[in-house]
């Protein structure tokens, strides 16, 4: 059985909105509702530990109560950082598995859930391709180039991603107790030893960041997958 | 059509005209559970009786003796059901009300009574439903070409079917990125009842007969539907 600890507690600056962006509306739906719709269908997914922007619970457990989300969901507090919230997000996490994902990439479906659930890894993570030439700087050199990465050998992680909950809890552990920082658990787990498969995800899975993803997600909405 | 034999279907309005119509054509196709809704008359009891006898071992009718200008009992409808357990994948919301007056002779009663049944009843019936967890797949609004244009006389019913088709454009974009297809359907002259309170002196021989928007809705209940009702459909012969 799967736990689906869903970031949902981000205010979302970059979009500019009055409301953090996973209560922005598309197609009249609330953001964040998206995904915990898609959970709602899938059997293997038994509990959701959510957090939540400070000041929101009570709208947003409101929110949850109107669009009948079956799945039991347990309201954790945000962290300081995102390996915080997912640090203390864990300690509520009691099925052998961990999917993590968050509610501003509100067009997933349940493919790319199962594409996960179905793979025998693990640990996996979703990708895709970088479409960009990236170059490294050079260290120490002021805007001087130092060396050239082939993309076709690099990974845009992305979510949602799947782990064994002992793992991923592990990985949390030994970060904290030194203090390192990670972006994402996919390095994480993989800097600790553990390994990481990857799959290519559904390009409609993205992350609504800026106003004009908040527009694109409304038109993508409305088009059937 | 889709396989539909483990599907239940609420048709409201299922004592006569279109909403018998649908009945009859969704238990042909083999439903698994239909669910009629009509006030308690003769009619109802003898459209259950026929469609019973079309029904083959595996599939059931309910009846359910409502009269939807009571917006209470309308919701204890859905209360009932989400209590039961009953999942309405599809829901036809056909049942219609029409009291054809001028302005000068019609009552706010009246208008009251064509709102409850013509868009209230639908609201609710969506709404508490959907909070309640069900999941729909497909929702049949039955409007009117009497929404598109307005007749003297029909103030009432005109502007109720106008604003189920507007609802109905709003529900469209709301519900499909959750899964579920909002079809609004405007029948034209149709051998209706509630066509004979408009019409009293047409010939129903003559015109749309229940039947033929029945075939249009198990047409569009298929996937070749979704190519088609992303707008208000006019239904005339």
């Amino acid at each position: 059985m799967y736990t689906l600890v869903l970031l949902n507690g981000g205010l979302g600056v970059r979009v500019g909105a009055s409301m953090p962006k996973q209560l922005l509306r598309l197609k009249g739906v609330p953001i964040f509702i998206y995904p915990l719709r898609i959970a709602d269908e899938i059997d293997e997914i038994t509990s959701v530990v959510m957090n939540f922007p400070k000041g929101w619970k009570d709208k947003i457990e409101t929110i949850v109560k109107q669009y009948a989300i079956q799945t039991p969901i347990s309201y954790v507090d945000p962290g300081k950082t995102r390996q915080a919230s997912v640090h203390q997000m864990l300690d509520l996490v009691e099925t052998k598995y961990t999917l993590v994902h968050e509610a501003a990439r509100p067009l997933i479906s349940q493919k790319d859930f199962r594409q996960l659930i179905e793979h025998k890894a693990d640990n996996v993570t979703q990708t895709q391709a970088v479409p960009f030439t990236v170059l490294q700087k050079a260290p120490g050199k002021e805007q001087q180039i130092g060396g050239v990465l082939n993309r076709a050998s690099l990974l845009n992680i992305q979510l949602p991603q799947k782990f064994k909950t002992a793992t991923l809890k592990s990985a949390h552990e030994q970060a904290a107790a030194a203090g390192d920082t990670f972006t994402e658990d996919a390095s994480a787990v993989f800097s600790y030893g553990d390994k990481v498969s990857y799959v290519t995800g559904s390009e409609r899975n993205f992350k609504i960041t800026a106003k004009l993803d908040v527009d694109l997600a409304e038109f993508l909405a409305g088009r059937l997958d | 059509m889709k396989n539909i034999k483990d599907k239940t279907a609420l048709v409201t309005g299922g004592s006569k005209g279109i909403g018998a119509a649908v009945g009859l054509q969704l238990v042909k196709k083999k439903i698994g559970h239909l669910i009629l809704v009509a006030r308690p008359s003769k009619a109802f009891k003898d459209t259950i009786a026929l469609i019973e006898a079309s029904c083959g071992p595996n599939q059931k009718v309910t009846a359910i003796r409502a009269d939807l200008a009571d917006s209470k009992r309308t919701a204890r409808i859905a209360q009932s059901l989400l209590a039961d357990g009953v999942n309405i994948d599809i829901l036809v919301n056909n049942a219609g009300f029409t009291a054809p007056k001028s302005i000068f002779e019609a009552s706010f009663e009246e208008l009251q009574q064509t709102m409850q049944v013509n868009l209230y009843a639908p609201f609710l019936l969506i709404q508490i439903l959907l909070q309640g967890g069900n999941n729909f797949s497909h929702i049949f609004n039955i409007a009117s070409t009497a929404g598109i244009k307005g007749r003297a006389g029909w103030a009432t019913y005109s502007s109720s079917k106008a604003a189920l088709t507007a609802m109905s454009e709003a529900l469209r974009e709301e519900l499909l990125p959750l899964g579920t297809r909002v079809t609004c359907l405007s029948p034209g002259r149709c051998a209706t009842d509630l066509r004979k309170v408009l019409a009293p002196d047409e010939d129903p021989t003559q015109i749309m007969q229940p039947e033929h928007v029945a075939d249009v809705m198990t047409t569009l209940m298929g996937d070749v539907g979704h190519f088609i009702d992303s707008e208000n459909i006019v239904v005339r012969l």
